[in-house]
């Protein structure tokens, strides 16, 4: 904690208080991930500029389970980044936000449960539907790693 | 019935140190014992040292917010039985600066409060400090910022909040959710100079929608739900669309002294209490608008 009490960048992880808490977390976690993949990739696709056999011995560096993997949670941390990113644009600009209301004890249920079935929805609905044009490029995928 | 014991580890500031220690205490639990119940009976019993800030014990006042295993909470209305816990971390809000053991600082957070404005602003500030005639309002107006309106600043959004975490200027979801109450207010003629103090990084744009401020409310305020209705206000009037609308007109003038139904009230009473006629002086010189 800092001097002024401030959690400072772990804050941004803790504390997890709710789904919503938990995605937001993911999704910087994902961000941060993608954006030092892309350098990664950039200096691994630039071994192109250096010749054919520096290219040759970079693809056989990376041709290995633990690359692999990492490219599978790439994929998979796209997926997560882009679905709930168009949930928070639509959720942020207020285009899906309910009506205020007065609240009702046990106040703290009420909201609850009207949001998680927003996030619900909406997460379901954008999930399913990038997950099935990221589906195609990932069946490719294996069977490119596969050979 | 066997005596519960549960044990309160207290995270403490010591402001002499500028560090943190943690003590352990161990007390026996009833039912319907709440941890600020708990506080005191350290207090009264183990450790007179402690300190920590509380006052009405019923969820009103808003001062007894604390950190309670990793989560800013009410203390007054959480029972330790509910948490199900043999241990309780309790620690000062976080995002505030500590003053000593488990208080917290609140002063950027009135601060933040104080900015945006949180009062009627009218164009007729004669008649809103000399008042002759009543604001109309119906329920369907009322219900649009009676949610926002049940807030008892007590911080706890503010310390669950990630962008406050790091970023001291953003005001923080508690003044957001209080402007938002204001610029929806039927009766308020402020909301383009409320919608100008949004509209910034460090007021809705510094939001990323993480609605732990919502989660931990104990009055079921939703500033996350307050955020988002004022970006899509932003974002209508930047688009050229109507936005809200304006303020009613005020009701009727009343009917002559001599036929007010208000005139059995007669004039109020004179001040019996020493002191109180400077101080209502002073109330209402700091609320006099014509002043600010």
């Amino acid at each position: 904690m800092s001097r002024k009490g401030r959690k400072g960048i772990l804050g941004w992880i803790i504390p997890i208080t709710n789904m919503e808490r938990l995605l937001y977390s993911l999704h910087r976690i994902t961000g941060i991930g993608l954006t030092l993949y892309l350098f990664i990739h950039i200096y691994e696709t630039s071994m192109r500029a250096l010749g054919r056999e520096t290219w040759i011995s970079t693809s056989e560096f990376l041709d290995n389970p633990v690359f692999h993997i990492g490219l599978l949670l790439v994929v998979l941390a796209a997926i997560f980044h882009g679905a709930n990113g168009i949930r928070l644009i639509l959720q942020e600009l207020g285009l899906i936000a309910p009506k205020p209301t007065q609240p009702v004890y046990p106040y703290r249920k009420y909201h609850r449960e009207r949001r998680v079935y927003i996030v619900t929805i909406t997460m379901l609905i954008l999930g399913i539907g990038v997950a099935i044009f990221a589906l195609r490029d990932f069946l490719i995928l294996l069977e490119v790693l596969g050979k | 019935m066997e005596e519960r014991k549960v044990i309160f580890r207290l995270r403490r500031y010591d402001p002499e140190t500028g560090g943190y220690r943690e003590d352990r205490y161990e007390i026996p639990v009833y039912r319907g014992m709440t941890v600020l119940d708990g506080l005191i009976w350290i207090k009264e019993n183990l450790d007179r040292t402690v300190s920590y800030r509380a006052s009405c014990r019923m969820g009103l006042c808003g001062s007894c917010g604390m950190t309670v295993n990793g989560r800013p909470t009410l203390t007054c209305e959480t029972q330790i039985l509910s948490l199900e816990r043999d241990e309780l971390t309790i620690e000062p809000l976080y995002n505030m600066e500590p003053v000593r053991d488990l208080v917290a600082d609140f002063h950027q957070f009135f601060k933040n409060q104080r900015a945006i404005k949180p009062y009627l602003i009218r164009r007729d500030i004669e008649e809103q400090v000399e008042p002759t005639r009543e604001y109309l309002q119906d329920p369907e107006e009322w219900n649009l910022y009676i949610q926002f309106a049940m807030c008892i600043t007590c911080g706890l959004c503010y310390s669950a909040c990630p962008t406050t975490a790091t970023n001291e200027k953003y005001l923080g979801p508690q003044a957001l959710a209080n402007l938002f109450r204001f610029y929806i207010d039927s009766r308020d003629e402020g909301w383009e100079e409320r919608l100008a103090i949004a509209d910034s990084e460090d007021g809705v744009w510094g939001c990323h929608l993480a609605t732990g401020c919502s989660e931990v409310c104990p009055k079921g305020v939703d500033p996350a739900l307050a955020i988002q209705l004022l970006r899509r206000e932003i974002l209508r009037k930047s688009l050229g669309k109507k936005t809200r609308r304006e303020a009613r007109p005020l009701a009727p003038l009343l009917p002559p002294e001599e036929e007010s139904p208000y005139r059995a009230f007669g004039e109020a009473p004179e001040f019996t209490v020493e002191g109180a006629e400077e101080a209502a002086e002073k109330f209402n010189i700091l609320h006099d608008p014509r002043k600010r």
